[in-house]
């Protein structure tokens, strides 16, 4: 049936101003639809953590790609939400959590298996790189599943972070001075400002103060990209640290 | 680094720079006014050491400084502000920098340098001037009205040397205009020439606000020009004005307009006064001081008469002149105030004169208007005043620029400094509800506003600032951007309104209010939008006429309003149903929001759920604005009621209240029309809607749908290209290409459809669905139930379980039709246990009629009866045809036929169209004829099937189109004519040649052929 009002009419993905998990978490039905948005563009964003999971547990390439797929069906299909779980406060533990029990039960990956499973996420990176390009050229040494997860989690935001920063510098109109600055954003490093300031004709001063901006601006996108990822704003420090702890061990 | 590394950066370093701020580095991060104000002990300006602060200003605080390299000096550092954007300061500053290096003038400070420290605070470095304003410097020295005169004349000298080199000052008050003793005579300098101008000062952006917020600013002196754009166009007249104000103090010690009650009135009131009051006198003024005139005139070595008396004559008139609203009467130049003030000196003329009593009469007019047309309506008899004043009314609005009733207009995202964010989007909403009740204004709407964006390479839902919104007026041909802000100062709200002629800058118009707390702030922006529709054109009387106020217009919450406008930012229906669904329970009374839930739930193929959105929006609908109320009813009548005559009124009343708004068009040619069966105006409403809004894609298709149910192919072609050509895309295109290519019998062409819309969500279902129809058109009903399986499953997958329902109808139909009995009931039941909707209804029902299930059928009559009284397509189309088949059942073939009588007019409707699946036309004849073969009227029933072959643009796939050429076989058979007969029933076989060969009709059908 039709009606005047066709709002829909634009294909484009939607924009969640409240942060996705929370909406899937508040929802309390996973399969209302709201839900589902908010799961298939976390998927979306972090679809390789769990790809290279599956990889490490030993899974084929085609097998760890259907199953990364069932398994978003099986997300999408409310299989997991509906279990009272602590870990439901981040996306992460759960997904995480989820994904073990889903490759513990044969019987379910046999048929998902059989099925062929459809394709909810491309399982591609923007750059076109295949899941298994990236996992070939994940390190050899022999950390577990587990950390590989936790690992490519961590690295996943920052690309994401990373991403969108850029992707603002090129809404105005100046990729090149992303790249240019973006060594700013490293920590406490002293880089040398004149000779920048010079190369990029403004003033030091200047310089200094679009540091300055870049860094706060990095700063709120990393906590904006977690907060997608906990049910609980309080949460995203303790995760934001955790991420942390993740990515700076040994 | 390597494959760890985004953009090349080493990760672990990256993580280590979020916690920066929160680890305390030094780069904090978190700065507040008070660690601006507390010195600068852990900032860097550089070669500049701090000394000591020399005073405050609105926009930041100014040292004395030493600096060291390459000589020793003393300077004056004004530190800007935080809050404001840096870069923006470098930047205007560097280009008024080289105007500012050409300056030289005694007594102009000169500007020496300007830079960012690290923190980011901007600072400029000035020439420091150990000087006290000019009117401190007057009063101490109890300097005679000559002397302050010379002393004023030399800085209006200052000022004209800046504008000869093209810098204006804008913020020209008696602490920028500094004096000191040099071999004891008094050298007056004007200071902060270029940091006004650098730092945005009139803005309405911070700075201005927190300015008057924090009551530092000096409204005083600023020009109405000034408190009228904020961001105007200021000139060097802006200056005399300044200069006025400066001359006015100078002279009688008091400002035009008592400091203390500019501010108390609030900043709204403030700043109406700076654009709108007339200075009083400087007599009147200084008759209205009281006991203080003593000391004013003792500072002026003269005493309160004589003062009164010097003041009341050509220096009266020299400062009505500078102080002039109008720029245009004003001095044209500082040079001309200088040149009048020496003509006073030296006792010549002056250029300035009382003003004319007809100039008088105008400001008086403008000033008092409504009392002006009464008076001027009621006093008949002077005439002449009448007409005066009429014409002089007339003359000074038509001078201003206004909109057309053909312009569109853009509306520009809300400034809004208060960091509250529930006025993000809330007050651009607000304002366009208001807006859209206007008959006279256009707004360019959210889609194209979103498609406008993407040819900007900017996301749909990027920001629209003013810089943005006025690239989208110029893009869309609109003539105007209205610009908004919302600011607090206290408690108090402070909201400004804008409409800029996007193609040479220019303001149309401008209106503020203030709302003494947030629970005003929608009834202060209503009040806004009403003025602003007058002020650009509409008529008053339309303005009174649709003027519902924006609380009872929309809601009370402002929360309740944020989740609409989000949700109508929202482009998949999930998120947006999901804000919807958040403003009904922040506001259970939000009409508006609930129907919008009802139609997105539509659009997903949920009409009982929709549906009841939809009545409560109709129930709430005095809780809408003007055209709100007709769109409400609209879809009430048209989802709810399904009575299309009452959806067509509304329509038409909508439209002529709202003769610039497409969406009554559009409805009627989308919904209405195609059920009424009325095609023509199906194709008339199209056009009328792509002739408002040519850039919004569903009119073509509705266009193109239109031409292809009259057979007019081509034209539906051409519906698609003109769509094509203006680069629009609409996901009902790939299902009407696919019709089109059916009727064209292009095999290709729908099947290139299919691959078009495959995994799209909600339209690869419909798709699967017709191809379901297609293959059951040609009899291949194995592959047309694997098909439905598909399209059911895919529309499952989306949760659209009422489509997905309405596929198993239809396919239970399709084998009742068939004579597969059984998998009909199968069908038809699974249908009616996931849907009530009134289409599955009625396919289950004549299902069942086919079948033979009088009783099964009986009920769902019943149903459809009890629910739609007074629906349309339920009593005129689907319930006769219905009861026709029961009747030939019985065989009743006369009851029947009066039975069908009713459906006459509407047979030729189609109840679902355009993009989503339809099926149901002609069924009403298709049941006519057959009645006519039980009645043994040949002839009669040969008319009416091949009225199902004549309309196949819409019969189309539908099993009847097939089925038809069956039953002109045998009605032909019936009046005896075998050849006519012979080659009908082969016409049915050859469609058929790749059938299942057991379909029970295909098996009569060759045993009948074999008969013949």
């Amino acid at each position: 049936m039709t009606n005047g009002q066709t709002v829909h009419t634009l294909p484009g993905s939607p924009q969640f101003p409240t942060t996705r998990w929370t909406l899937v978490v508040a929802a309390g039905d996973p399969q209302r639809k709201d839900a589902r948005s908010a799961l298939v563009s976390l998927c979306e964003n972090y679809w390789y953590p769990l790809y290279a999971y599956l990889r490490r547990r030993g899974h084929a390439p085609d097998q760890a790609q259907d199953l990364t797929q069932e398994f978003f069906m099986r997300v999408l299909e409310g299989r997991y939400l509906d279990r009272v779980d602590p870990e439901k406060g981040r996306f992460r533990s759960f997904i995480l959590t989820s994904l073990k029990f889903f490759a513990a039960d044969e019987q379910d990956r046999q048929r998902a298996q059989k099925r062929g499973g459809g394709a909810i996420v491309s399982l591609e990176f923007s750059s076109g790189e295949s899941g298994e390009e990236r996992y070939q050229r994940e390190p050899g040494h022999d950390d577990t599943p587990d950390r590989i997860f936790e690992r490519r989690w961590a690295l996943s935001m920052l690309e994401r972070v990373m991403e969108r920063l850029r992707e603002e510098f090129v809404q105005h109109g100046s990729p090149e001075n992303f790249e240019r600055m973006k060594v700013f954003l490293l920590g406490q490093s002293e880089a040398p400002y004149a000779d920048l300031a010079r190369e990029m004709t403004t003033s030091e001063g200047a310089l200094k103060v679009a540091i300055h901006r870049l860094r706060k601006r990095y700063r709120e996108l990393f906590r904006q990209e977690i907060a997608d990822t906990v049910a609980d704003p309080a949460e995203v420090e303790a995760e934001l640290r955790y991420l942390a702890a993740v990515l700076t061990r040994k | 680094m390597g494959s760890d590394d985004p953009a090349g950066l080493c990760h672990k370093c990256l993580m280590q720079g979020v916690f920066e701020s929160s680890l305390g580095g030094h780069d904090s991060g978190i700065e507040t006014v008070d660690t601006v104000t507390a010195g600068f002990s852990d900032d860097d300006f550089g070669r500049y050491h701090i000394l000591r602060p020399l005073g405050e200003g609105g926009m930041g605080t100014v040292y004395l400084a030493e600096q060291r390299e390459p000589i020793r000096r003393f300077v004056a550092l004004k530190v800007v502000k935080l809050g404001m954007d840096t870069g923006q300061v470098l930047a205007r500053f560097a280009n008024e920098r080289q105007a500012l290096a050409i300056m030289d003038h005694p007594s102009i400070a000169r500007i020496f340098d300007a830079g960012a420290t690290p923190k980011g605070r901007p600072y400029f470095v000035m020439e420091y001037i150990a000087g006290v304003p000019i009117t401190q410097y007057c009063d101490r020295r109890r300097m005679t009205i000559g002397q302050r005169l010379e002393v004023f004349l030399s800085v209006c000298r200052a000022v004209q040397h800046a504008h000869q080199k093209g810098v204006i000052h804008r913020d020209l008050k008696p602490s920028n205009v500094l004096v000191m003793e040099q071999e004891e005579k008094p050298v007056a300098k004007v200071i902060d020439f270029g940091i006004a101008k650098a730092t945005d000062q009139w803005a309405v952006e911070k700075t201005l606000l927190t300015q008057f917020g924090q009551m530092v600013g000096t409204p005083e002196y600023a020009s109405p020009e000034q408190a009228e754009v904020m961001t105007g166009e200021v000139d060097e007249r802006s200056d005399v004005y300044s200069l006025g104000v400066i001359l006015y103090e100078l002279l009688i010690g008091v400002v035009p307009f008592d400091p203390t009650k500019l501010r108390r009135e609030g900043l709204a009131e403030m700043l109406r006064i700076v654009r709108e009051e007339e200075a009083p006198s400087l007599s009147r003024k200084l008759s209205a001081m009281g006991a203080a005139t003593a000391d004013i005139a003792s500072q002026r070595q003269t005493d309160p008469a004589s003062l009164r008396r010097l003041v009341d004559g050509d220096l009266n008139w020299i400062t009505v002149k500078a102080l002039e609203k109008v720029r245009e009467r004003r001095y044209a130049s500082v040079a001309e105030l200088g040149s009048d003030i020496e003509r006073y000196v030296e006792r010549r003329p002056v250029l300035a004169s009382p003003p004319s009593g007809l100039y008088r009469a105008r400001k008086f007019v403008r000033r008092h208007r409504p009392a002006v047309f009464g008076a001027a309506a009621g006093l008949v008899f002077i005439a002449f005043a009448g007409l005066t004043v009429w014409s002089l009314v007339h003359r000074n609005t038509s001078s201003r620029p206004k909109l057309t009733d053909r312009d569109t207009i853009v509306l520009a995202d809300f400034t809004n400094t208060t960091r509250d964010a529930v006025f993000d989007d809330t007050l651009r909403q607000g304002l366009a509800v208001q807006l859209e009740q206007s008959p006279f204004l256009s707004l360019i709407s959210d889609q194209q506003i979103q498609q406008t964006l993407g040819l900007m390479g900017q996301k749909p839902d990027a920001r629209l600032t003013p810089e943005v919104a006025r690239e989208l007026c110029q893009r869309t041909a609109s003539a105007a951007v209205l610009n908004g802000s919302i600011a607090q100062i206290g408690n108090p709200y402070l909201l400004t309104v804008k409409a800029v002629n996007c193609s040479n800058g220019a303001t149309l118009a401008s209106t503020e209010a203030a709302a003494s707390d947030k629970d005003h702030v929608l009834d202060a922006l209503g009040k806004m939008a009403s003025e602003m529709r007058h002020k650009l054109g509409e008529s008053l009387s339309t303005v009174q006429k649709f003027d519902t106020p924006l609380e009872e217009a929309t809601t009370p919450s402002l929360e309740a309003l944020k989740a609409l406008s989000s949700g109508k930012r929202a482009t998949s229906p999930p998120v947006a149903i999901t804000f919807y669904k958040r403003a009904v329970e922040l506001d259970p009374n939000f009409a508006v929001a609930y129907a919008w839930l009802g139609i997105w739930h539509t659009s997903i193929g949920e009409p009982t759920i929709a549906a009841g959105y939809t009545q409560k929006a109709y129930e709430l609908r005095d809780h809408a604005s003007e055209p709100e109320r007709y769109f409400v009813s609209a879809i009430y009548y048209k989802e709810v009621l399904g009575n299309l005559e009452k959806a067509e009124q509304a329509c038409r009343l909508w439209m002529q209240a709202y003769p610039r708004s497409e969406v009554p068009h559009i409805y009627l040619a989308g919904g209405i029309y195609p059920a009424m069966g009325r095609y023509d105006g199906v194709i008339a409403e199209a056009r009328e809607a792509v002739r408002l809004k040519p850039d919004y894609p569903a009119p073509y298709v509705f266009l193109m749908d239109g031409y292809m149910a009259l057979n007019r192919f081509d034209e539906a072609k051409s519906a698609y290209r003109q769509a094509i050509e203006r680069k629009m895309y609409h996901h009902y295109y790939p299902a009407s290409l696919y019709h089109l290519a059916f009727l064209q019998n292009d095999a290709a062409g729908m099947k290139q459809q299919l691959t078009v819309s495959a995994g799209q969500l909600g339209v690869e279902n419909t798709l699967l669905a017709y191809e379901s129809d297609t293959s059951a058109y040609y009899g291949r009903v194995r592959e047309s139930e694997e098909l439905t399986r598909r399209a059911m499953e895919s529309a499952e997958r989306f949760d659209e379980k009422e489509i997905s329902a309405n596929y198993s109808a239809t396919s239970g139909l399709r084998d009742a039709l068939f004579g597969n009995a059984g998998e009909a009931r199968r069908r038809a039941s699974v249908a009616v246990a996931h849907s009530t909707g009134v289409d599955v209804l009625y396919a289950s029902a004549l299902a069942s009629a086919y079948n033979g299930d009088t009783g099964r059928a009986e009920t769902l009559i019943k149903e459809l009866n009890k629910r739609f009284p007074e629906g349309t397509t339920v009593q005129f189309n689907y319930l006769p045809t219905i009861r026709a088949k029961l009747a030939l059942n019985r065989g009743d073939s006369s009851g029947a036929l009066e039975t069908l009588q009713a459906a006459l007019p509407y047979e030729l409707g189609t109840t679902t169209f355009s993009g989503e699946y339809t099926w149901n036309g002609l069924y009403p004849a298709f049941v006519r004829g057959e009645a006519y073969l039980a009645a043994h009227q040949g002839n009669e029933a040969t008319a009416e099937f091949l009225k199902i072959l004549d309309h196949r643009g819409i019969v189309w796939n539908s099993p009847i189109g097939a089925l038809a050429h069956l039953q002109i076989g045998r009605a032909y058979a019936l009046s005896g004519d075998k050849i006519k007969a012979k080659s009908a029933y082969e016409d049915f076989f050859t469609l058929w040649k790749d059938a299942d060969p057991d379909i029970p009709i295909l098996k009569s059908a060759r045993a009948e052929y074999g008969k013949l």
